[in-house]
């Protein structure tokens, strides 16, 4: 089963995403904030990444950083960004994100978007 | 008995132990009581911690269900509805995910908000005397889509309270469109800048529709809603009120003229270069800087001659707008204008940065 590691500091949206995913046989680990995605990243290897751009303690371009610098496996990095934001979801690519999702999102789209992300990484 | 063998009677062990025991106790109990607190403050915080925890986690089941009607509300839960501190904590949580999510998720968010009877207590806020209450009201039944409630929010819409009048008008027009516009034929209070950057931004989502109450707003008696109405008529190019607009040159309000000039340059016609050139000598200096720039886009060769003029002009700010008019709107009246800049060294240097900016 597919690992997914989601970060998201809203924790009604957290938990909605994870049960979604779950519901999809998707298996998901969990953070609140920045400081502790990047706990978990090392820890975890997890398949994908789902992150926030706007997280306490780290920020979601950290997280992108810190997902690119891991050299044993290609992860994808998708980010959750709000209006106003574009300015660093085009840094975040810079970085070396995947894609991106733009809030408000549908549950049904992101899930597409993390499973075809998992197929192109077969 | 001397005064030395007083003190020492009153100081005797006795009586020291016993103090010291008493403020020992004290001390203790002080203690006590600041760890009991903690404890129990400690206590509350994990149990408020686990109650959002579970019902987030009820929140999130029932927004991916396919409909609210089967879902049931344990006890725990039942209790917890019963405050209306807790129950206003669930609306903010449902309007927090409402702006994150979208689709069916989103749907099910204001059933889920209806179910809970969240509705009502918006609507008593809404009605509420204390204007925050009233404006937080407004707020919540906008973000859950309650267009039942359109008409009586949009009694707010003229409100001696801007908190609750800038609710009412995002809301209103969140709801109609182009025609929750409407409120500004009775608006007589301000309507300030960051309002109307906030209503222009939701129109900014919106298909352009007919405005009829555009030539009203033009000329209501409350200036920030002529400004406004001129910033509209600017971004959705309304033609038709030019000669309005036109007029509005020979208001009082120098904010009312210098947006006038703006809108001007985007609605312009073949009489607004000589409208504009008639207005330029009662001008401020800045709204002369901005005719000259607007001249630029609503200009031609008919203007040469006042854009040479310019030349003479004082202020160096005014030159260089009048040959970046010229550039743009005659080049004709450019050239031969680069030809008298060879002889005047001042001429020469502003030429140079128009020609830079040219080549950007």
């Amino acid at each position: 089963m597919p690992k997914i590691l989601l970060i998201e500091d809203d924790n009604l949206i957290r938990k909605t995403v994870e049960l979604k995913f779950k519901k999809e046989n998707l298996d998901v680990v969990c953070a609140c904030d920045g400081r502790e995605g990047l706990q978990k990243l090392p820890l975890e290897m997890p398949d994908i990444v789902l992150t926030d751009l706007m997280l306490p303690y780290a920020s979601g371009l950290e997280i992108v950083s810190a997902v690119k610098a891991i050299e044993e496996k290609d992860i994808p990095v998708i980010i959750f960004s709000t209006m106003g934001q574009e300015h660093i979801v085009q840094e975040a690519f810079r970085l070396g994100a995947d894609d991106f999702i733009a809030k408000p999102f549908s549950l049904t789209e992101l899930t597409i978007r993390i499973k075809n992300q998992l197929k192109k990484t077969e | 008995m001397t005064g030395q063998q007083e003190i020492q009677n009153f100081i005797s062990p006795e009586r020291l132990y016993a103090a010291a025991a008493f403020f020992s106790i004290i001390t203790l109990a002080v203690v006590a009581m600041i760890y009991i607190r903690l404890y129990i403050k400690k206590k509350t915080h994990f149990g408020h911690a686990r109650i959002t925890e579970q019902l987030n986690e009820w929140i999130s089941e029932a927004l991916l269900e396919e409909t609210t009607v089967n879902i049931t509300m344990q006890p725990w839960l039942m209790q917890y509805f019963a405050k209306e501190v807790h129950r206003r904590y669930v609306t903010d949580s449902l309007i927090n995910a409402k702006k994150n999510l979208k689709g069916a998720a989103s749907n099910s968010i204001v059933d889920l908000y209806l179910k809970l009877g969240l509705k009502k207590d918006s609507l008593n806020r809404m009605r509420s005397l204390v204007w925050h209450k009233k404006a937080r009201g407004i707020y919540e039944l906008y973000m859950m889509g309650q267009q039942d409630m359109a008409a009586e929010i949009e009694r707010h819409t003229n409100s001696w309270f801007e908190g609750v009048r800038a609710e009412a008008q995002t809301a209103t027009v969140g709801f109609k469109g182009f025609a929750g516009l409407e409120f500004l034929s009775i608006l007589t209070q301000p309507l300030n800048e960051w309002q109307q950057l906030k209503l222009l931004e939701q129109l900014h989502k919106l298909n352009v529709e007919e405005m009829p109450g555009l030539p009203g707003w033009l000329a209501s008696p409350n200036l920030q809603v002529q400004i406004f109405a001129l910033k509209i008529a600017d971004i959705y190019n309304q033609f038709h009120v030019h000669d309005q607009v036109a007029e509005l040159l020979c208001a009082d309000n120098e904010a009312l003229r210098t947006q006038a000039i703006k809108t001007l340059g985007r609605i312009g016609n073949e009489e607004t270069a000589g409208i504009m050139r008639d207005q330029y000598r009662q001008e401020t200096q800045g709204n002369k800087k901005l005719i000259l720039r607007q001249l630029g886009m609503v200009g031609s060769d008919l203007d040469r001659n006042f854009l040479m003029e310019r030349m003479n002009e004082e202020d160096d700010g005014l030159k260089l707008e009048a040959m970046r008019a010229m550039a743009q709107c005659d080049a004709e009246g450019w050239d031969e204008l680069l030809s008298l800049a060879n002889d005047n060294t001042v001429l020469n240097s502003i030429s140079k940065q128009v020609l830079y900016e040219l080549e950007q």
